[in-house]
């Protein structure tokens, strides 16, 4: 034992409790900075030096200052960071929607109800100026809504791209900045054991940045550097290399933004397989959200749009002009793929409303004529095959008809977005008030000269809407039309032709056999613009789907009714459709239809009495059509005849609310779990000044001992001096 | 578990900010008093509000529609109860008038009162709303219903009825057309009109008879005549005495042959076929033979007071003695001295009557009394006073006769002076059809006007339903969207008390520090 061993002793112990107190300031001077990981110094004893007596300690030394910090927990808080971003960023779009669909101001419900409050002020006045440019007002109204509504849901998709491309530079700038960390922490190399802790901090940071923007994996290399992989593993970062991502065009659609991936010297797509973050939040909202209720949007515009015109159509305006088209609907939208080699033109127009999805669609060509239509919300898949005729048309596929020129190559593909631009391009086209069609086109009289009691209606005409029953005879060669609806017979004892267009009430259909061809007393019907063979039929027919066109040519050819002599039986003549039109037999009541109108004569007419049947010039007063413009409101229009616009509305409403409600839900729980997940990585690495204030203390008590120590050392070698003075 | 400095100063924020939201969130509900501020607050809510307030907003125009029917109705009602009171009144001059106890110049003032009813529902006829539409003129509001062209009124609207909507799948008629109100107005009794001939002479009035079967009722146009009774019978005999002469029988009507026979021909031997001989120059005499019950009857084919002459003559007896005929009205000719008789048949007081039909059948006959019912095919008719011979009576089908023709009518039919008993027949015979056409004009506005009424109650009627309903809506949509302000507040009190337990924590706890007692 010397006086010597002592300060040495004391020494290290001041030098450790020095470098102890050092760690502690800095640990309190980064208790705000972010990423900051606590530091501890461990102490270990020198090593002792061995006597006869036992091993004699020699003081203390720093084994190394370690930086507490958890990989497990880092690579836990990345992972509800991406989920937490993802979350808040949904909620963040769909939050907006909701508050647009939500409010009064904004919703479309209010002006759908203006209009057809306005639709029913014109019936109840047909002839007053003003009630008709109200509602010509309102449509205005109506449509600027649904043009607003397009333009908010627009600005949101630019929003998004936006994002995405902001995003995208931030992803770069992190990337390039972790693998600059990476380089620097590769070059220092773990001198010392604890490792440069403040770029391993700086670092981790970087990476958990990063996943507010994107889901990360990590993986840490032996020289600890960590590689960063993104979506289904594209590297991001690979040791000091960090690769950028791109905002590239959508294949189809030159103005949505996709994230791409350059690899191999070309730039793939890779939005599908991207999670997590403000990129994946903002892809899964606009899949989910912004798209579907775009098309959801367009499709009930498209729908009133086109049932208002199909209805206006129909009647006749103050002038007795028969009615155009009140709207101006949108059409499909169709897109190339930019990839496409070939060079046929698609176009597609809308010709069933009833059967509108709010789908998209691709068009892939698969080679000998042969194409193949997915739709995209359930990838139900449709085959067309043209036959090598072209220009092709298609019959109705969910009530859109494609047109394909030839000059595809295989594999090209298109994307036909029905009902995207219905919100967008719907406009009033009519401006002047006389041209509101609120008169029935045709009426009917009965001559004043008839000596019987029998009256007539003023008559209907005929809707695509109707709904009709065909059935085969015996044999089933012929067939008869009566319209459900009306309960007239529109025709009996046609001829039956496979395949051979059928045309009632504005709505043509073909059947044609399947196999088989129909037996009789096969029946097939058209329920609100939607066909359907019977259950029950035994034959092979097939009836395709309808296609909503023009009204009956002939509906206001002047008609005469005149009846027999015994008038149990009446003739038509001036009718140009339906058979027979001799020797009718009369039923009190019933329906009586011809060129596409309907009318009843009930009572008791005398042989020689006529009614007429005539184009309705002067009925400024007949308010028929209006009527039935306004039942637009509420007629089931939508989904085959089962959901009414404001139904659709509704449902659209419900479906954001849910998605916003849900998403809000999704945030607060991934809030929840990054919440604990930071909780515990704080509990490791974060700074807790009564903790530093203790150490404090301790390492101050533990260096005024050891400087005591030294001062012992002194005096004792004091002493020693004095002893031989 | 370690706690660090920060996360413990950041989950004293958090806890505030948390709180904050809250707060924020029952503040705006509060301010707003919506419980769904926004569709995510509860979706499903949201579209049920959603479909609610269009029930709401529909069932409200609904009442908006109701108003307006309710206007068009009541303008029509009073337009039909203005036509009720014309006709009413016009009922009672036609009474008035038909009676013998007024005199010519009574009866045309009546008339001038009558014209001045003509005027007054032409008026109502043409009607406008005050919109400036004729509200009854079908669809062809902007047209005039009814204009004047010569003696007939023309109809120039159409049938067209205007419906409203004040229901889901109820729609109620708010106009009806002029033609079925004023104009489609069966004359006569409905089924068959009787009226007597403008020419008849004598004082027969007929009614308006009825159907008092209807199976075995045939329509079509039949006449009831009084015709001249004869004595003709359906035989000749010539009576040569030598056998040396050629005797011609010729009978005359009105001074026209319409038969000769010579001796030895085959003289006509019935009656049918005289009466069928007699017929064939019909339009040259002016004379129609009927037959029935084995008598010939002679009747003018217009009513008046001509005389019909029948003259029998015998030519070509040469020897002059013994040679007669007996002609078929009686006559009895010789050869020698009297070889032409003439029967001349005065108008005088009809004993008999026959119904003829459109080819001039019998129908039927009888013997004529006053008052008698008359009945064939189905229907009867009865004539009383006293007919001369050869007045007749029409019936035929009804046909359809608008008010304004009955009124005119009426007034014409006034203005007839009364000189005889023939012109006081023919202003009953007149009146009388007025009278029937009023009646019926009478029921069928009325008929509408009730109808009307009708529809004015079912408006009230629908009226309350719909009021009843939005109330139902209102108070669930409240409902499911509306805040409960009692809940909200208590609420915003305790999320006030936990933001200051929140903040009073923070600021208790970031006091706290070791430091502070170093």
């Amino acid at each position: 034992m010397s006086g010597g061993d002592i300060l040495n002793v004391g020494t290290s112990a001041l030098l450790a409790f020095q470098q102890s107190l050092n760690t502690t300031g800095n640990n309190i001077s980064n208790v705000n900075t972010d990423g900051y990981s606590r530091e501890r110094v461990n102490l270990i004893t020198q090593p002792a030096v061995s006597s006869s007596i036992g091993a004699i300690g020699n003081g203390v030394q720093i084994s190394d200052i370690q930086r507490l910090y958890d990989d497990l927990i880092g690579v836990r808080v990345n992972d509800a960071t991406a989920s937490q971003s993802q979350a808040g960023t949904y909620n963040g779009v769909a939050g907006q929607l909701d508050s647009l669909l939500g409010s009064s101001d904004t919703g479309l419900s209010p002006a759908i109800l203006n209009f057809f409050n306005d639709v029913q002020g014109v019936a109840n006045n047909p002839s007053s100026t003003a009630q008709r440019q109200t509602l010509l007002s309102d449509a205005q109204a109506l449509t600027s809504q649904f043009n607003f509504f397009s333009s908010q849901l627009n600005r949101m998709q630019g929003d998004i791209n936006g994002e995405l491309a902001s995003t995208v530079t931030d992803i770069n700038s992190l990337a390039t900045g972790i693998a600059d960390l990476n380089r620097q922490i590769g070059s220092v190399g773990n001198t010392g054991r604890g490792g440069p802790s403040d770029l391993l901090d700086k670092r981790d940071l970087l990476i958990q940045q990063l996943s507010k923007d994107v889901a990360v994996t990590t993986v840490k290399q032996s020289d600890g550097s960590v590689n960063v992989f993104i979506g289904n593993g594209q590297s991001l970062v690979v040791g000091t290399q960090a690769q950028s991502l791109s905002i590239v065009q959508n294949h189809y659609d030159p103005q949505r933004s996709e994230i791409g991936y350059a690899s191999g010297g070309a730039t793939t797509v890779i939005s599908d397989q991207l999670s997590g973050g403000k990129i994946g939040g903002l892809l899964q909202v606009r899949n989910e959200v912004l798209d579907p209720v775009q098309n959801a949007v367009g499709r009930i515009s498209i729908s009133l749009a086109s049932d208002f015109n199909t209805q206006h159509k129909l009647g006749v305006d103050l002038n007795g002009n028969a009615g155009k088209d009140f709207f101006s609907v949108a059409s499909p939208r169709v897109l190339d793929n930019t990839d496409n080699t070939g060079s046929a033109t698609i176009s597609a127009s809308i010709v069933n409303t009833g059967d509108l999805t709010a789908s998209d669609y691709r068009l892939t060509y698969d080679g000998s004529n042969a194409y193949t239509l997915t739709r995209l919300s359930d990838n139900q898949t449709f085959s067309i095959n043209t036959g090598g005729t072209y220009p092709y048309t298609t019959d109705s596929i969910d009530g859109v008809s494609l047109n394909i020129t030839s000059g595809a190559a295989v594999n090209d593909s298109f994307l036909i977005q029905p009902t995207r631009n219905g919100a967008k391009d719907i406009s009033t086209s009519i401006s002047n008030p006389a041209e509101i069609a609120a008169a029935a086109a045709i009426t009917a009289e009965a001559a004043t000269s008839n000596t019987g009691s029998g009256t007539v209606t003023p008559g209907t005409v005929n809707s695509p809407h109707d709904n009709l029953s065909l059935v085969f005879n015996s044999p089933p060669t012929t067939y008869d039309v009566t319209d459900v609806t009306t309960g007239a017979t529109l025709a009996s004892g046609l001829t039956y032709t496979s395949g051979g267009n059928i045309s009632f009430n504005g709505l043509t259909f073909a059947i044609s056999d399947g196999g088989t061809a129909p037996a009789a007393g096969d029946t097939f019907t058209v329920d609100r613009e939607v066909t359907a063979a019977d259950t029950g039929n035994t034959g092979g027919g097939l009836i395709s789907p309808a296609t909503v066109s023009a009204s009956d040519p002939n509906l206001t050819d002047p008609v005469t009714i005149t009846f027999n002599n015994p008038p149990t039986t009446f003739s038509v003549t001036g009718a140009t459709t339906g058979s027979p039109v001799a020797n009718i037999p009369y039923t009190d009541g019933s329906p009586i239809s011809f060129n596409g109108w309907t009318v009843a004569i009930s009572g008791t007419p005398a042989a020689g009495d006529t009614f007429t049947v005539k184009p309705n010039t002067t009925g400024v007063g007949d308010n028929r059509n209006a009527l039935l413009l306004a039942g637009i409101q509420t007629d089931n229009a939508l989904n085959g005849g089962t959901t009414s616009l404001q139904d659709a509305y509704g449902q659209m409403v419900t479906d954001v609310g849910t998605k916003t409600h849900q998403s809000d839900l999704a945030q607060q729980a991934q809030t929840a779990v990054l919440n604990q997940a930071q909780k515990d990585l704080q509990s490791v690495s974060g700074v807790n000044l009564d903790e530093e204030a203790a150490n404090l203390v301790r390492y101050q008590q533990a260096y005024q001992a050891a400087a005591k120590l030294i001062s012992v050392s002194t005096n004792l070698f004091d002493t020693l001096l004095s002893t031989f003075r | 578990m370690r706690i660090s400095t920060d996360l413990m100063q950041q989950l004293g924020v958090n806890a505030i900010l948390d709180q904050q939201t809250l707060l924020s969130k029952t503040e705006q509900q509060l301010a707003t008093g919506l419980r769904i501020v926004t569709p995510a607050d509860d979706p499903a809510g949201a579209s049920r509000v959603l479909s609610l307030t269009q029930v709401s907003n529909i069932t409200g125009q609904y009442q908006n529609n109701i108003t307006a029917a309710r206007n068009s109705l009541n303008m029509e009602s009073g337009a039909l109860t203005g036509v009720v009171d014309v006709l009413q009144r016009a009922n009672e001059l036609a009474l008035q008038g038909n009676s013998g106890t007024v005199n010519n110049q009574g009866r045309s003032s009546i008339a001038l009162e009558v014209q001045q009813l003509l005027q007054q529902a032409k008026d109502l006829a043409n009607s406008k709303d005050s919109n400036g539409a004729y509200i009854f003129a079908g669809y062809k509001s902007a047209t005039q219903p009814y204009t004047q062209s010569g003696s007939s009124y023309i109809y120039n609207g159409d049938s067209g009825q205007r419906m409203v909507q004040i229901s889901d799948g109820r729609q109620i008629a708010v106009s009806d057309s002029g033609y079925n109100v004023f104009g489609g107005i069966r004359n006569g009794n409905g089924t068959f009109v009787a009226a007597a001939d403008g020419s008849n002479t004598g004082s027969g009035v007929i009614d308006a008879g009825s159907v008092t079967d209807t199976s075995s009722y045939v329509s079509g146009n039949y006449k009831v005549v009084f015709p001249q009774d004869t004595a003709a019978t359906g035989s000749l005999t010539f009576n040569d005495a030598n056998n040396n002469d050629s005797l011609t029988y010729t009978l005359q009507i009105n001074g026209t042959t319409v038969y000769t026979v010579n001796d030895g021909g085959s003289p006509i031997n019935t009656l049918s076929g005289l009466a069928s001989q007699i017929n064939a120059s019909e339009s040259t005499t002016g004379v129609h033979a009927y037959t029935a019950s084995g008598k010939l009857y002679l009747a003018n084919t217009t009513p008046g007071s001509n005389p019909i002459t029948v003259t029998e003559q015998l030519s070509g007896a040469s020897d002059g003695n013994s040679d007669t005929v007996s002609g078929y009205f009686g006559s009895a000719l010789t050869g020698a001295s009297n070889t032409s008789s003439t029967i001349t048949y005065s108008p005088q007081a009809a004993t008999s009557y026959i119904v003829a039909d459109a080819s001039n059948n019998v129908v039927t006959s009888g013997s004529y009394q006053s008052g008698d019912q008359i009945a064939f095919n189905g229907m009867q008719v009865s004539v009383s006073g006293a007919p001369q011979t050869s007045d007749s009576f029409s019936i035929g089908p009804s046909a359809n006769q608008d008010i304004f023709t009955t009124l005119q009518n009426l007034a014409d039919a006034l203005n007839k002076g009364v000189t005889d008993a023939a012109s006081q027949a023919s202003l009953n015979n007149s009146i009388n059809n007025v009278l029937s056409s009023l009646d019926k004009s009478l029921n069928n506005v009325v008929n509408y006007n009730a109808q009307v009424g009708a529809r004015l109650n079912a408006l009230d009627g629908q009226e309350s339903v719909n009021t009843n309903l939005i109330q139902v809506i209102e108070q669930t949509k409240s409902q499911t969207q509306d805040l409960d302000y009692a809940s909200a507040a208590s609420k915003m009190n305790q999320q006030l008390v936990a933001l200051q337990a929140a903040q009073q924590s923070f600021v208790k706890i970031q006091n706290l520090s070791l430091f502070n007692f170093l």
